[in-house]
């Protein structure tokens, strides 16, 4: 139910700050026109102007216009003018995003699999490790059930529950791992 | 007058006292007091007086746990009285008094003052004949004490009462009444104060004059009392009085008086009560007050899910919903919040999925252009925003703008010239290198689930398999932050397969908020089904295409109720998305096209053509991905994931670099492919030789002669089609997440662009031939190269993947042109028929086969005349089913035939003798059972009796508290005869999902059927028939580790691993062939006991 919560508290918080990230910006609107080349003017060309969508037509977004007179109305035809808007705000606040969570998990995984193994190691000494390898090859039926059971019955404190399901995760990831890099059972 | 007394005194532990009487002359007294102030010691008392007016008393004073008191009376002779007292003040004591007094006027009291907790009082009374009272008075005040008083005087006038004082939660109560005759009257009263106790009262009394009553105080929620009477017969009174001072306020508590009068004959009450196998509801009734074992009911990792099981849960929790429903305001509001939360949990899946798509597309887009530059004034905007409002005018320079700086700008300071091409080559691969590599790493650090394309094992899942944390919350993050990496690292993958895992991983994750769907595991499966339609849906930006999708090609199950939900997932993932508007073009991918250009009867030969393409090149890839990833699974280079994908990843980008049409990203090139060349359009593809005389040439727009930039593009776009094939195949089944759409599109996209242009050169070199004459007037535009692409694309797809109407709704939604949809077609059903006549499988089919994972193909026709009795286990030369007896099975035996085999469910059988079939018991559930019997239930020992009936075996006397297992067995398993043609058998696996199904004959139970025999018959007949199908050879000498340190098989893995097992040779089958005899031999022991 925890995590429930933590996840409500999150999403909530994400839409307030996607909201005013994505609070409208005047750079945000483009009028895009694409002219081909016409008789004297050899090579195609495009437009950007930063116009509203009722102006977004050749005549106001072309600017110089490269032909004169007569001949502007005909390059105009040919033109292909598209009004684009984007949101830089949901941009800016995914990018971000995006790489700060891709930066804890660096730094997770360095703390993982360089610190952690080290700092046990300097801790507890050689005890410990052994007895989490220990922990790990326990599969027999009855410990199973124990397992389901003993999920649904204790409520320990904040604390312990962290750890006890850091704990669980991480013996999951290990039961992943060993099923797809070494016994190749899944997703190969 | 005789009298023996006995006095112990002891004060150590581990000491028994005994007093055996056999006084056979009345008047006689034997009494036993106890001091024995230390634990486990135990008292007992045993009276054979026959002759009247005899007393029997057993007092102990024991103060300290886990001591014994039992006091038996097999007083025949009327008037004699039994009273046992108990004083012991400390848990897990347990006091017992059988009486078996067969005269009338005798009376058996037992009185517990045990104070504390986990003690159990029961009293049993045997006493045949009237005016005999049983009462058991309990004054126990602490929680988790049971008191059971079970009576079957079957002569009128007697009394059985039962008094409780329990004042603190979990105590449970039950009084068992099974008087036959009139006059006699049952009470329970219970003054129990405190939550989470239970009183019940049953009465099976069929005569009348008799009167039941209940009268519980019980004054806080969560305590339940009920009264079951079938007094079929008038003058009989049965009262509950609740004084529940809360009442119907406070959720929880219940109380029910049911009133049975369904007249039955005498004896047959049991069979009643036992639910008459008709309806498991009426079992429930009864076993009402049998606390769940949490636990069971739910599945081990690596095993197939019981569609019927879980569907019938799902039935019966809906009619207690709606039965309920008219009680309060609460319950009605309850069950509105159970009708919608279906259509919420896809809404929730729906946004959910469409953000995620939409944070992917951006992120991908801003990395993938990492590879070339940055933008220095806004580093989050990729190229095309970098440039966004400047105004480098001409088509050659539209690429570039001051903002923009590639690498060798900013390194070198120079943006031409070799150096900086160098510079940016070096960059380019440095990137992709570690793109790669942190996908990898994460991959491999977090969450090794998420890596691979997800389809083949939504598939396998939704059909009913359990792989844990494969739609997790750490699968999901992975995924999506890793895929944007693989995405951007520039291999050859696409990211649309991984957008249906991503959106699966939600639709599983919010079904947790909803009971309904959390608790079920079949309706779960439903919100996946909705949950692949959106991710396709924001894949493809083709919601239509996405239900179809989830209909065809992933789902299982697949009701109308899910197609809506389905549809109203997609279309929130699609607006969401939209909203997001990730690519700035308003549309939800990358290579929309719009054509407006008719196409010509004639052009259906190229078409059918590029379909011929697709499938050969779909039936090529298969062989070759399977043949690849067969090796990584069963050769050294499976050991090292990431030196493959770091050494692939190089491959790719130092090739791709140079190629302009492989050096971009995918999804890009696509939609080059696609577009059309208009006069708009400034890219090397559209360079024909028209160009050079000036803006007269796109007047009339015809087909032009191809200038050198197109012949160019033509060799490097074939360099680039070879380059695709390759790599592709050695990239899917990378332990990175990979798709597969992508890249086929491109290739298929590749490949049509070829013969479109080839087409239009032909019919602009010789317009005087027939074909072209019809149709092709001179400087006319008949021939559209980016309509092939498509068409190629959509073949390649429909090559690999074997999809037909999905895909082609996909692509038609891609392009929003109903013109399109008979090229379409005819080149999608032409690959399909040329990838089938090579192999009948898509590469979904071939991964799911590769990995063997449990998946019973609907579309597969089964057309062998062989019988159920052929495809049953055990067969003739094996050794016989493993079954558990209904009634004669102790703990100890039980853990044993569990320990020992590794089967996942058991057959229950009447007895050894008779062999008939009482139900089913799955392995989970019964460790489960057992396990918490040994925690909850007092009195269990190795030695405890396991029953499945209704009513507990008689016992000996001095054995042990037996061990009710009824609420775990399954009294309706699916049975099929000996002599059912297995196309029947498989039929009805298929259609209603089971699990195991039972074969008898006569009703003797012969042998059992999993999906597992029958997925291994159907691989043994394929062989037959097509021995170059799959060669299991990969299975030798392999999978030690599925097994324990102890040589014990695992039980995670089972089912997997059991099915290459079978395969697998002779070493391991002896292996368990074995075990099995062992445990026969150990059932063979056991039933002569």
């Amino acid at each position: 139910m925890n995590t429930v919560c933590l996840l409500q508290v999150f999403s909530v918080t994400c839409f307030v700050l996607l909201s005013q990230a994505t609070a409208k910006n005047s750079e945000d609107i483009r009028c895009k026109c694409i002219c081909p080349p016409y008789k004297n003017v050899t090579r195609g060309k495009i437009y950007n102007q930063n116009v509203s969508l009722k102006d977004c037509n050749c005549l106001h977004v072309v600017v110089p216009m490269p032909v004169n007179g007569n001949d502007v109305e005909a390059y105009c035809l040919r033109c292909e003018c598209k009004f684009e808007e984007r949101s830089s705000g949901t941009i800016k606040f995914t990018i971000i995003m995006y790489l700060s969570i891709l930066g804890l998990l660096l730094l997770y995984m360095v703390y993982l699999t360089l610190l952690e193994p080290v700092l046990k190691r300097r801790l507890f000494g050689h005890s410990q490790l052994i007895q989490n390898d220990d922990d790990v090859g326990d599969q027999q039926p009855f410990a199973n059930a124990h397992n389901v059971l003993s999920r649904s019955q204790s409520r320990p404190n904040m604390l312990n529950k962290v750890e006890h399901a850091q704990q669980r995760w991480r013996r999951q990831v290990q039961e992943q791992r060993k099923s797809v890099f070494d016994r190749h059972v899944v997703l190969s | 007058m005789t009298c023996a007394s006995n006095q112990c005194f002891k004060p150590v532990r581990h000491s028994s006292a005994s007093l055996q009487c056999l006084t056979p002359v009345p008047h006689s007294s034997a009494s036993l007091q106890c001091f024995t102030p230390v634990l486990h010691s135990s008292a007992s008392l045993q009276c054979f007086t026959p002759v009247p007016h005899s007393s029997a008393s057993l007092q102990c004073l024991t103060p300290v746990p886990h001591s014994s008191a039992s006091l038996q009376c097999l007083t025949p002779v009327p008037h004699s009285s039994a009273s046992l007292q108990c004083l012991t003040p400390v848990p897990h004591s347990s006091a017992s008094l059988q009486c078996l007094t067969p005269v009338p006027h005798s009376s058996a009291s037992l009185q517990c003052l045990t104070p504390v907790p986990h003690s159990s009082a029961s009293l049993q009374c045997f006493t045949p004949v009237p005016h005999s009272s049983a009462s058991l008075q309990c004054l126990t005040p602490v929680p988790h004490s049971s008191a059971s008083l079970q009576c079957f005087t079957p002569v009128p006038h007697s009394s059985a009462s039962l008094q409780c004082l329990t004042p603190v939660p979990h105590s449970s109560a039950s009084l068992q009444c099974l008087t036959p005759v009139p006059h006699s009257s049952a009470s329970l009263q219970c003054l129990t104060p405190v939550p989470h106790s239970s009183a019940s009262l049953q009465c099976l009394t069929p005569v009348p004059h008799s009167s039941a009553s209940l009268q519980c105080f019980t004054p806080v929620p969560h305590s339940s009392a009920s009264l079951q009477c079938f007094t079929p017969v008038p003058h009989s009174s049965a009262s509950l009085q609740c004084l529940t001072p809360v009442p119907h306020s406070v959720p929880h508590s219940s109380a029910s008086l049911q009133l049975d009068f369904r007249l039955l004959p005498e004896g047959s009450n049991y069979v009643m009560s036992n639910g008459g196998g008709a309806a498991s509801s009426s079992t429930h009734l009864l076993d009402f007050l049998e606390e769940p074992i949490p636990g069971v009911g739910t599945y081990d990792d690596f095993h197939t899910i019981d569609w019927v099981r879980e569907k019938c849960k799902d039935r019966e929790r809906h009619r207690k919903i709606n039965s309920r429903k008219k009680d309060s305001a609460w319950e009605f509001t309850k069950s509105l919040y159970d009708a919608w939360s279906g259509w919420l949990v896809v809404t929730l899946t729906g946004l959910a999925s469409g953000a995620l798509a939409g944070l992917i597309d951006i992120a991908a887009d801003w990395l993938n252009d990492l590879k070339e530059g940055v933008c220095l004034s806004a580093m989050w905007f990729n190229h095309e925003q970098c440039c966004w409002t400047s105004n480098e005018t001409t088509f050659a320079e539209r690429d570039k703008c001051p903002q923009w700086k590639s690498w060798a700008e900013l390194i070198l300071g120079q943006a031409e010239g070799p150096g900086s091409y160098i510079m940016n080559y070096f960059m380019y691969i440095y990137w992709a290198l570690s793109f790669a590599f942190l996908a990898v790493c994460l991959v491999k650090v977090f969450a090794p689930y998420a890596c691979g394309s997800g389809i083949p094992e939504i598939k396998t899942i939704l059909s009913g398999f359990i792989i844990r944390g494969y739609l997790g919350k750490w699968t999901l993050m992975i995924k999506t932050i890793t895929l944007v990496l693989a995405v951007a690292s520039g291999l050859s993958l696409g990211k649309e397969g991984p957008l249906v895992h991503v959106a699966c991983c939600c639709g599983n994750i919010f079904s947790y908020l909803f009971p309904k769907y959390s608790k079920n595991e079949a309706k779960k499966r439903e919100v996946l089904s909705a949950a692949s339609a959106a991710g396709v849906s924001v894949a493809f930006g083709a919601p239509i295409g996405g239900v179809l999708f989830s209909l065809e090609e992933v789902s299982y199950y697949f009701p109308l109720k899910t197609l809506w939900r389905s549809f109203f997932a997609a279309l929130v993932a699609a607006f969401v998305l939209r909203s997001i508007n990730p690519f700035g073009n308003s549309r939800l991918v990358l290579f929309y096209v719009e054509y407006h250009t008719p196409w010509y009867l004639f052009e259906l030969i190229p078409f059918i053509l590029l379909g011929v393409f697709g499938g050969l090149w779909g039936a090529f890839f298969i062989r070759a991905n399977i043949g690849w990833c067969r090796r990584r699974k069963s050769t050294r280079l499976g050991k090292y994931p990431v030196l493959e994908v770091i050494l692939v990843v190089v491959i790719t980008a130092v090739v791709a670099f140079p190629n302009p049409y492989t050096r971009q990203n995918t999804s890009e090139l696509i939609k080059e492919l696609f577009t059309d060349c208009g006069p708009l359009e400034s890219s090397q593809l559209c360079q024909y030789r028209s160009h050079m005389n000036g803006s007269k040439a796109f007047s009339d727009n015809p087909n032009r002669p191809a200038g050198p930039g197109v012949y160019a593009a033509m060799w490097q776009l074939c360099l680039a089609l070879i380059f695709k094939i390759i790599m592709t195949i050695f990239t899917f089944g990378l332990k990175v997440p990979a798709g597969l759409f992508i890249p086929s599109m491109a290739i298929g996209a590749i490949a049509g662009r070829i013969v479109g242009i080839a087409v239009e050169q032909l019919a602009y070199y010789h317009h005087d031939w027939f074909l072209f004459k019809e149709w092709c007037e001179v400087g006319a535009d008949c021939i559209t190269p980016g309509l092939y692409a498509m068409v190629g694309a959509a073949a390649c797809l429909g090559g690999v993947t074997r999809m037909t109407v999905s895909l082609v709704v996909i692509v038609f939604e891609l392009t929003g042109g109903l013109e399109y949809i008979v090229p379409l077609m005819a080149a999608v059903m032409t690959s399909k028929w040329v990838g089938d006549a090579f192999g009948r499988e898509g590469i979904y089919e071939a991964h799911i086969r590769l990995n063997g994972y449990p998946f019973l193909d609907a579309k597969e026709e089964f057309t062998h005349t062989t019988l159920a009795r052929e495809v049953m286990r055990p067969q003739r030369s094996d050794p016989p089913l493993a079954v558990l007896t209904q009634d004669d099975l102790t703990v100890e035996q039980l853990q044993g035939i569990i320990n020992e085999t590794s089967y996942n469910g058991f057959p229950v059988i009447v007895s050894k003798e008779s062999q008939r079939l009482v139900g089913f018991a799955l392995r989970r559930d019964i460790t489960i059972a057992i396990e918490n019997a040994r925690r909850k239930q007092e009195g269990i020992v190795l030695d405890s009796r396991v029953y499945f009936t209704q009513h507990a075996p008689t016992l000996p006397a001095d054995s042990p508290r037996p061990l009710k297992l009824r609420s775990i067995l399954d009294m309706s398993p699916f049975t099929v005869t000996d002599h059912t043609p297995m196309e029947i058998v498989v039929d009805i696996f298929r259609k209603l999902g089971l699990r195991q199904c039972l074969v008898t004959h006569n009703g003797i139970v012969l042998g059992i059927i999993t999906k597992k025999n029958i997925i291994e018959h159907l691989e043994e007949l394929k062989q037959h028939v097509e021995p170059l199908a799959a060669a299991w050879y990969r299975h030798k000498k392999r999978y030690p580790s599925s097994h324990g340190a102890n040589g014990q098989p695992g039980s995670r893995v089972h089912y997997v691993q059991l099915i290459c097992s079978f395969q697998d040779g002779d070493d391991k089958e002896q292996e368990e062939q074995e075990e099995e005899e062992e445990e026969e031999v150990c059932l063979l022991d056991d039933s002569s006991l």
